[in-house]
């Protein structure tokens, strides 16, 4: 081709061999150059950072069909490097790993206590400076050193970072005790007006944790990591823990749950028998209300749901015992919203949400108040909670099985 | 019949020089005739004499093999034996042509060069001697093959005939189809060797006629020494020759070329293949399929939108595919990445290369497949799959997921109707590899804004490559992205068809209810 005879076919060989000389491709990272890094822990120990991380082992995951590989070999692979800073600490990993870390695909970081209670300004600058950081990474506590719970394997998964951010996600969608948070929520609460935030832990239960998978060859797991409780920060620091039933009660109060199971007695007579329900659909309506030098929320709780277990015998063919059930339902949840509220009080930490409504409904009085909020103010609310149950189907049986059975012991 | 039009530059021209006429002396004439072939020992000159014309002398010359004996038997040399010459030699030319020579058509001349070129068509010659005028027949014939199924383009529904190589038949078939008074074809002799016969034909009411003549001079300015097939005049004739993207299209159906002239196209078919061209054409022409107007317009709207993805499948996944493995790796999810990495670990070359690799295996494969000779077909498929495919991988060399990759690629390659089109999607697809090992997705957005702007700078004819959607045609889009019913498809596609838009009136038939 006579070049100059076309201008575009030049501009387009002139643009590829460029490109190539420029770049060099240099910023090319080919996939066995980088180690994945499912999930990352914090710990802060002896005025240091120590940062943990859970390396995937590609070839240990999908060794099937790859002829014969390392089987037996754990999936993961775990490893420290402290330092002065979070980042520093990641840089030293350079001194002990053939491979770039790579950040992008972290699945959960786990914060020991200790590292939260020292104060977390450093972690979530880190997050949200880097690119390769994503904030849309799961955070959680715990009162382990955060190594211990990257390095426990989870039954049925084969990357355990993974593994427990989809527990999260589950707990969420199925149970609704604790909030599913990820870096980048937690950040929109401790930069929002309150600066507090409920962060859910991890716990890993027995005496012998899971690390090597010769222990997982057993029907069952010696230890396991679960969900515990929701700890509470203000500010950047951990303030205290709240119980699950509390945590649960906060739940309600923040309209976070998104399907739920609700127990309560059915009959004053038999205490112990309780009726269950299925809430799949709820919705808060929070609302600051001045009462004197006073602030109370008021809280609207609006739920449907599924008859689940009914043990007692008042005929559910009948509106009124629904509407009976119904009051003792709402009873229960209002008992554990006000529950949670005093919990959240006591802490001293706004997770709630009054804050955020004082300002939104009264911006003058919160600039003054707001520096005294959590520590004063808060404390001192009140809460005022009306729930609103509505049992919109009672499953495919209307009498109780024992019901059921008297009937027919009567006929 | 023909019109010869060799009138190019100043060039080496054999066979040029004054136009001679022909002699009045037979003897003369076949002497020259028979000098001008090389005494080809296929040129038969055959003396005409009967009781029932004394003292005429009278030849007839042809040449065997491109003449049809039995016509030349029956139509000239039986009735011009048992002609009797009427005295008053003076109209006997005349009276021969029309009374006696029962071909079809029948010409005078009589300039030496044309009494040739009459030979060399098929035709034969009548001479007689103490006439400076011979008359031409057309008797041209030979072996040809019949019309038969179409092997490139084939529809499951739909008429199962495609064009020959020989252009009359062509035209006949095309004839048969839209059967109007509207249908033209002008015809061309191109090529100064083979004086091939190129038609134009296009429909007089609905082919804007300034393009037909714009087409019609750039097939008279060609000047080659011979055409063998229709690509000869589209690298000629396109707007365009330093761009992967066709600006014409071929098919050798007779019901798609009929489909492209009712749409305002023009037809061209060059005599010698089967495969007739079409323009002009945009982008979004090279996507439909004869049968998209021959099954349900919900699936042909499917399938329609399919190949627009395989399209660019075949042009961007591999590119995709190392751009994110090497570069974007937080783009994939978790899971599909471990098994990415687990796949590329031990694999000795960089994603690009192994990409590379793998393309040029397949295509040298592919090549292979046409080439070959029929009989060694089952082992080019046995090293092709087995051996390139499974041992590679299980030697390491490539991972499984490129062969994946590859493999769709090519395959999404065929689905594209018309082969000029993904030949260009395989070129690209090259240069957009080299940008994304390089530059990650970025080189391929560039790329593709730099085809982007290619595109729409294109012309076919003067029609916008790009339209109906650059510049915006609002009544035509929706019928060149999807398939409508037949009764909505109103207007004509091409945007030159500006003389007679409308196909139909567009009513939903009246017994349809809402």
């Amino acid at each position: 081709m006579r070049c100059g005879g076309n201008r575009l076919a030049c501009c387009a060989m002139l643009v590829v061999l460029m490109s190539a000389i420029i770049t060099g491709c240099s910023g090319r990272t080919e996939l066995n150059e980088i180690s994945i890094v499912s999930a990352s822990g914090i710990d802060w120990k002896d005025g240091k950072w120590i940062v943990s991380y859970q390396l995937v082992l590609p070839q240990a995951i999908s060794s099937h069909g790859m002829g014969g590989g390392a089987s037996g070999a754990a999936p993961i692979n775990v490893f420290s490097t402290s330092g002065d800073s979070i980042r520093g600490a990641i840089s030293k990993s350079s001194y002990e790993m053939s491979r770039r870390l790579y950040f992008s695909q972290n699945q959960i970081v786990v914060v020991s206590e200790r590292a939260a209670k020292h104060g977390l300004t450093s972690l979530f600058d880190a997050y949200l400076r880097n690119p390769d950081s994503r904030e849309t990474v799961n955070i959680f506590l715990t009162k382990h050193s955060a190594r211990d719970i990257l390095e426990h394997l989870i039954p049925l998964e084969e990357i355990p970072g993974a593994a427990i951010a989809r527990m999260i996600v589950n707990e969420e969608n199925n149970g609704s005790t604790l909030p599913n948070m990820t870096v980048y929520r937690a950040l929109l609460e401790l930069l929002g007006p309150t600066k507090s935030s409920g962060i859910p832990s991890l716990e890993i239960s027995g005496t012998d944790p899971l690390d090597s998978t010769q222990k997982t060859a057993k029907t069952y797991s010696s230890s396991k990591i679960k969900l515990a409780e929701l700890g509470l920060l203000q500010d950047d620091k951990m303030v205290g823990w709240l119980t699950r039933d509390q945590s649960y009660g906060v739940m309600w109060v923040r309209g976070q749950i998104k399907q739920s199971t609700v127990w309560f007695t059915c009959d004053d007579n038999h205490p112990g028998e309780k009726a269950v329900m299925k809430v799949h659909h709820m919705k808060t309506k929070r609302k600051a209300v001045k009462d004197g030098d006073n602030w109370k929320l008021d809280v609207r709780i609006k739920a449907r749901g599924t008859l689940l277990e009914y043990p007692c015998e008042a005929d559910l063919s009948k509106p009124a015992s629904i509407a009976a059930l119904e009051r003792r339902a709402a009873d229960k949840i209002a008992l554990m919203a006000n529950s949670g509220f005093k919990a959240v009080q006591e802490q001293k930490a706004d997770i709630i949400g009054l804050g955020v409504a004082v300002r939104l409904q009264y911006p003058r009085q919160w600039d003054a108040i707001m520096k005294r909020w959590n520590e004063q103010i808060f404390p001192e609310a009140k809460i005022d909670t009306k729930v609103d149950v509505v049992i919109e189907r009672t499953g495919m049986s209307t009498d109780s099985f024992r019901k059921m059975q008297k009937k027919a012991g009567g006929s | 019949m023909f019109s010869n039009k060799e009138k190019g530059p100043s060039g080496p021209k054999p066979d040029s020089g004054k136009p001679e006429p022909l002699s009045t002396n037979l003897g003369v004439n076949i002497k020259m005739l028979t000098a001008k072939l090389g005494e080809s020992s296929d040129f038969v000159i055959r003396a005409l004499r009967s009781d029932a014309m004394p003292g005429v002398e009278m030849v007839i010359a042809y040449i065997k093999g491109i003449v049809e004996e039995d016509a030349i038997h029956q139509n000239v040399i039986n009735p011009v034996m048992g002609w009797s010459a009427p005295p008053g030699k003076s109209s006997w030319i005349e009276t021969l042509r029309q009374r006696v020579i029962t071909t079809g058509s029948t010409k005078q001349v009589s300039m030496q060069e044309e009494a040739v070129n009459a030979l060399l068509d098929g035709q034969c010659l009548i001479l007689t001697n103490g006439f400076r005028e011979a008359i031409a027949a057309d008797t041209s014939g030979g072996e040809q093959r019949s019309v038969a199924e179409p092997n490139t383009q084939t529809v499951i529904r739909g008429p199962q005939y495609s064009f020959t190589e020989n252009i009359a038949t062509n035209i006949g078939l095309l004839r048969r189809i839209v059967r109007s008074a509207d249908f033209r074809l002008r015809s061309y002799t191109v090529g100064r060797k083979t004086r091939t016969t190129v038609g134009l034909v296009y429909m007089n009411n609905i082919t804007d006629l300034h393009v037909v003549k714009e087409v019609e001079e750039r097939i008279q300015a060609i000047d080659i020494d011979g055409i063998l097939e229709s690509n000869y005049i589209e690298e000629f004739i396109s707007d365009q020759t330093y761009t992967p993207f066709p600006t014409m299209m071929n098919t050798e159906r007779p019901d798609t070329a009929a489909t492209y002239l009712l749409d305002g196209q023009m037809i061209i078919l060059v005599d010698g293949t089967p495969f007739a061209l079409a323009g002009p054409v945009t982008f979004f022409h090279f996507f439909r399929s004869a049968e998209d107007n021959y099954q349900r317009f919900d699936i042909s709207t499917f399938l329609r939108l399919l190949r627009y993805g395989a399209f660019l499948v075949s042009m961007l996944l591999p590119s995709l595919f190392i751009a994110i493995t090497t570069f974007h790796q937080e783009m994939l999810p978790t899971p599909l990445l471990i098994s990415l990495a687990s796949q590329r670990e031990g694999i000795p070359f960089p994603a690009l290369v192994e990409a590379l690799l793998m393309e040029l295996t397949f295509e040298v494969l592919r090549e292979a497949g046409v080439r070959m000779p029929r009989a060694v077909g089952p082992a080019i498929s046995i090293v092709g799959a087995l051996v390139l495919g499974q041992s590679a991988v299980q030697a390491g060399l490539v991972s499984p997921a490129m062969v994946i990759v590859v493999s769709f690629t090519a395959i999404s390659n065929f689905v594209t109707p018309q082969m000029s089109m993904a030949s260009a999607s395989r070129l690209i697809r090259f240069t957009l590899m080299l940008l994304a090992g390089m530059l990650g997705i970025f080189g391929i957005m560039a790329g593709m804004l730099f085809l982007i702007i290619h595109m729409t700078g294109l012309r076919s004819f003067g029609v916008p490559y790009m339209a109906p959607f650059a510049p915006v045609k609002r009544e035509t889009w929706l019928d060149m992205l999807i398939r409508l019913p037949w009764w909505a498809r109103v207007f004509r596609l091409v945007a030159v068809s500006s003389v007679n838009p409308r196909r139909q009136r567009g009513h939903r038939p009246r017994h349809q209810k809402e």
